[in-house]
Protein backbone atom coordinates (compact mmCIF):
# COMPACT_ATOMS: atom_id res chain seq x y z
CA UNK A 1 0.00 0.00 0.00
CA UNK A 2 2.97 2.71 0.55
CA UNK A 3 3.92 2.44 -2.54
CA UNK A 4 0.93 3.70 -3.90
CA UNK A 5 0.57 6.79 -1.71
CA UNK A 6 4.05 7.17 -2.46
CA UNK A 7 3.61 7.41 -6.27
CA UNK A 8 0.14 9.14 -6.26
CA UNK A 9 0.48 11.07 -2.80
CA UNK A 10 4.63 11.48 -1.91
CA UNK A 11 6.33 11.88 -5.27
CA UNK A 12 3.56 15.02 -6.51
CA UNK A 13 4.60 16.93 -2.86
CA UNK A 14 0.35 16.32 -1.54
CA UNK A 15 1.67 14.17 1.64
CA UNK A 16 4.52 13.66 3.77
CA UNK A 17 5.25 10.31 4.82
CA UNK A 18 6.76 9.45 8.56
CA UNK A 19 7.24 6.77 10.04
CA UNK A 20 7.17 5.85 13.72
CA UNK A 21 8.40 3.20 15.69
CA UNK A 22 6.03 0.58 17.71
CA UNK A 23 8.04 -2.81 18.02
CA UNK A 24 5.49 -4.91 19.78
CA UNK A 25 6.61 -7.41 22.40
CA UNK A 26 5.21 -10.15 21.29
CA UNK A 27 7.73 -9.64 17.92
CA UNK A 28 11.05 -10.62 19.33
CA UNK A 29 13.26 -9.44 16.44
CA UNK A 30 10.92 -6.10 16.14
CA UNK A 31 13.21 -3.90 18.38
CA UNK A 32 16.71 -4.93 16.59
CA UNK A 33 15.03 -4.14 13.13
CA UNK A 34 14.10 -0.79 14.64
CA UNK A 35 17.54 -0.22 15.88
CA UNK A 36 18.53 -1.30 12.31
CA UNK A 37 16.51 1.25 10.44
CA UNK A 38 17.75 3.94 12.60
CA UNK A 39 20.89 3.16 12.68
CA UNK A 40 20.94 2.82 8.59
CA UNK A 41 19.28 6.14 8.82
CA UNK A 42 22.42 7.59 9.96
CA UNK A 43 24.06 6.55 6.56
CA UNK A 44 20.70 8.13 4.79
CA UNK A 45 19.34 4.62 4.09
CA UNK A 46 16.43 4.72 6.66
CA UNK A 47 14.15 4.06 3.69
CA UNK A 48 15.94 1.65 2.05
CA UNK A 49 16.32 -0.46 5.11
CA UNK A 50 12.75 0.04 5.86
CA UNK A 51 12.01 -1.74 2.58
CA UNK A 52 14.44 -4.60 3.31
CA UNK A 53 12.90 -5.28 6.71
CA UNK A 54 9.34 -5.23 5.59
CA UNK A 55 10.67 -7.69 2.53
CA UNK A 56 12.20 -9.90 4.92
CA UNK A 57 10.13 -9.61 8.03
CA UNK A 58 11.17 -13.46 8.79
CA UNK A 59 14.77 -13.11 8.44
CA UNK A 60 15.83 -10.23 11.06
CA UNK A 61 18.60 -12.14 13.02
CA UNK A 62 21.72 -10.21 13.57
CA UNK A 63 23.39 -11.94 10.50
CA UNK A 64 20.74 -10.71 8.54
CA UNK A 65 20.62 -7.27 9.71
CA UNK A 66 24.50 -7.05 8.47
CA UNK A 67 23.45 -8.67 5.29
CA UNK A 68 21.14 -6.35 4.69
CA UNK A 69 23.31 -3.24 5.48
CA UNK A 70 26.15 -4.81 3.06
CA UNK A 71 23.74 -5.00 0.39
CA UNK A 72 22.39 -1.69 0.81
CA UNK A 73 25.99 -0.21 0.61
CA UNK A 74 26.49 1.15 4.32
CA UNK A 75 29.71 1.54 5.99
CA UNK A 76 28.84 -2.08 7.59
CA UNK A 77 31.42 -1.29 10.89
CA UNK A 78 29.84 1.96 11.62
CA UNK A 79 26.23 0.31 11.23
CA UNK A 80 27.05 -2.84 13.61
CA UNK A 81 28.68 -0.11 16.52
CA UNK A 82 25.55 1.38 16.05
CA UNK A 83 23.50 -1.50 16.72
CA UNK A 84 25.78 -2.31 19.90
CA UNK A 85 25.55 1.20 21.07
CA UNK A 86 21.82 1.44 21.42
CA UNK A 87 21.47 5.09 21.08
CA UNK A 88 18.68 5.35 19.67
CA UNK A 89 17.28 3.14 21.94
CA UNK A 90 15.78 6.00 23.66
CA UNK A 91 14.08 7.92 20.49
CA UNK A 92 12.31 4.21 19.85
CA UNK A 93 10.75 4.15 23.28
CA UNK A 94 9.71 7.79 22.76
CA UNK A 95 7.66 6.92 19.49
CA UNK A 96 6.26 4.42 21.58
CA UNK A 97 5.17 5.82 24.29
CA UNK A 98 3.93 9.00 21.93
CA UNK A 99 1.59 6.47 19.49
CA UNK A 100 0.71 4.46 23.24
CA UNK A 101 -0.59 8.09 24.33
CA UNK A 102 -3.05 8.47 21.02
CA UNK A 103 -4.43 4.69 22.18
CA UNK A 104 -2.28 2.93 19.54
CA UNK A 105 -0.98 -0.39 20.46
CA UNK A 106 -0.99 -2.18 17.53
CA UNK A 107 0.83 -2.18 14.08
CA UNK A 108 0.67 -1.13 11.41
CA UNK A 109 -1.17 1.73 12.53
CA UNK A 110 -1.82 5.29 10.27
CA UNK A 111 -1.53 8.79 11.60
CA UNK A 112 -3.19 11.53 9.40
CA UNK A 113 -2.46 15.06 10.13
CA UNK A 114 -0.33 18.09 9.18
CA UNK A 115 2.33 19.95 10.48
CA UNK A 116 2.29 22.32 12.85
CA UNK A 117 3.53 25.54 11.02
CA UNK A 118 7.02 26.48 12.67
CA UNK A 119 7.68 23.55 14.46
CA UNK A 120 8.51 19.87 14.61
CA UNK A 121 5.10 18.45 15.30
CA UNK A 122 1.96 17.12 14.05
CA UNK A 123 -1.68 17.89 14.40
CA UNK A 124 -3.21 14.17 14.28
CA UNK A 125 -6.75 14.49 13.07
CA UNK A 126 -7.55 10.98 11.95
CA UNK A 127 -5.72 7.70 13.35
CA UNK A 128 -6.45 4.22 11.26
CA UNK A 129 -5.81 1.30 12.79
CA UNK A 130 -4.82 -1.84 10.94
CA UNK A 131 -3.81 -2.18 7.55
CA UNK A 132 -6.61 -0.30 5.89
CA UNK A 133 -7.98 -1.08 1.83
CA UNK A 134 -6.11 1.24 -0.22
CA UNK A 135 -9.37 2.31 -1.36
CA UNK A 136 -10.29 3.62 2.26
CA UNK A 137 -6.58 5.30 2.72
CA UNK A 138 -7.26 7.33 -0.31
CA UNK A 139 -10.62 8.46 0.28
CA UNK A 140 -9.50 9.96 3.65
CA UNK A 141 -6.36 11.73 1.96
CA UNK A 142 -8.48 12.89 -0.37
CA UNK A 143 -11.30 14.44 1.76
CA UNK A 144 -8.96 16.12 4.07
CA UNK A 145 -6.76 17.36 1.09
CA UNK A 146 -9.61 19.04 -0.15
CA UNK A 147 -10.24 20.56 3.08
CA UNK A 148 -6.60 21.68 3.72
CA UNK A 149 -5.30 24.85 2.08
CA UNK A 150 -1.70 23.92 -0.01
CA UNK A 151 1.11 24.70 2.70
CA UNK A 152 2.77 28.43 1.96
CA UNK A 153 6.12 27.84 3.59
CA UNK A 154 8.73 25.53 2.96
CA UNK A 155 9.34 22.87 5.60
CA UNK A 156 12.39 21.62 7.43
CA UNK A 157 13.42 18.21 5.25
CA UNK B 1 -43.22 18.59 11.20
CA UNK B 2 -44.19 17.82 7.93
CA UNK B 3 -46.14 20.91 7.77
CA UNK B 4 -43.77 23.43 8.80
CA UNK B 5 -41.33 21.93 5.74
CA UNK B 6 -44.21 22.23 3.01
CA UNK B 7 -42.89 26.09 3.24
CA UNK B 8 -39.46 25.45 2.94
CA UNK B 9 -37.82 26.08 -0.31
CA UNK B 10 -36.16 23.15 -2.00
CA UNK B 11 -33.26 25.45 -2.80
CA UNK B 12 -32.30 25.99 1.00
CA UNK B 13 -32.88 22.41 1.63
CA UNK B 14 -30.03 21.27 -0.95
CA UNK B 15 -28.08 24.19 0.47
CA UNK B 16 -28.42 22.61 3.61
CA UNK B 17 -27.69 18.94 2.45
CA UNK B 18 -24.60 20.81 0.45
CA UNK B 19 -23.39 22.29 3.83
CA UNK B 20 -23.76 19.31 5.79
CA UNK B 21 -21.22 17.67 3.30
CA UNK B 22 -18.76 19.82 3.00
CA UNK B 23 -19.07 20.10 6.73
CA UNK B 24 -17.92 16.66 7.22
CA UNK B 25 -14.64 17.46 5.53
CA UNK B 26 -13.96 20.56 7.43
CA UNK B 27 -15.21 18.81 10.53
CA UNK B 28 -12.12 16.83 10.74
CA UNK B 29 -9.55 20.12 10.28
CA UNK B 30 -11.88 22.08 12.16
CA UNK B 31 -11.24 20.51 15.34
CA UNK B 32 -8.23 20.16 17.77
CA UNK B 33 -5.85 17.78 16.91
CA UNK B 34 -3.27 15.85 19.68
CA UNK B 35 0.11 17.58 18.87
CA UNK B 36 3.34 15.03 18.54
CA UNK B 37 6.67 15.62 18.51
CA UNK B 38 8.10 14.29 14.91
CA UNK B 39 11.15 15.96 14.72
CA UNK B 40 13.83 13.39 14.35
CA UNK B 41 11.41 11.05 12.77
CA UNK B 42 12.29 9.81 9.49
CA UNK B 43 10.52 11.78 6.89
CA UNK B 44 9.88 11.39 3.00
CA UNK B 45 8.77 14.20 1.20
CA UNK B 46 8.44 16.54 -1.90
CA UNK B 47 8.30 20.65 -1.63
CA UNK B 48 5.76 21.51 0.87
CA UNK B 49 3.01 18.93 1.21
CA UNK B 50 -0.31 19.92 2.99
CA UNK B 51 -0.68 16.71 5.16
CA UNK B 52 1.11 14.29 6.75
CA UNK B 53 0.97 10.36 6.86
CA UNK B 54 2.47 8.97 9.84
CA UNK B 55 2.86 4.79 9.36
CA UNK B 56 3.45 3.26 12.93
CA UNK B 57 4.28 0.35 12.35
CA UNK B 58 7.22 -2.91 13.75
CA UNK B 59 9.37 -4.47 11.35
CA UNK B 60 8.52 -8.15 12.09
Amino acid sequence: MLPQVYEEYVKNGKVELIFLDLPLQMHPRALDAAKAAACAGEQQKFWDMHHQLFANQRALAADDLATYAKELGLDVAAFKSCLSSNRHLAGIRDDVRIVNGLGVYGTPSFLLGRRVPGGDKVEVLDIVKGLPPYAMLKEKLDALLAATPPARSPQRQ
Amino acid sequence: MTARLRGISPWAVAAGFALVLSGSQAWALAKKGPKIPVGDDPSLKEGSPQLVLIEVSDFQ
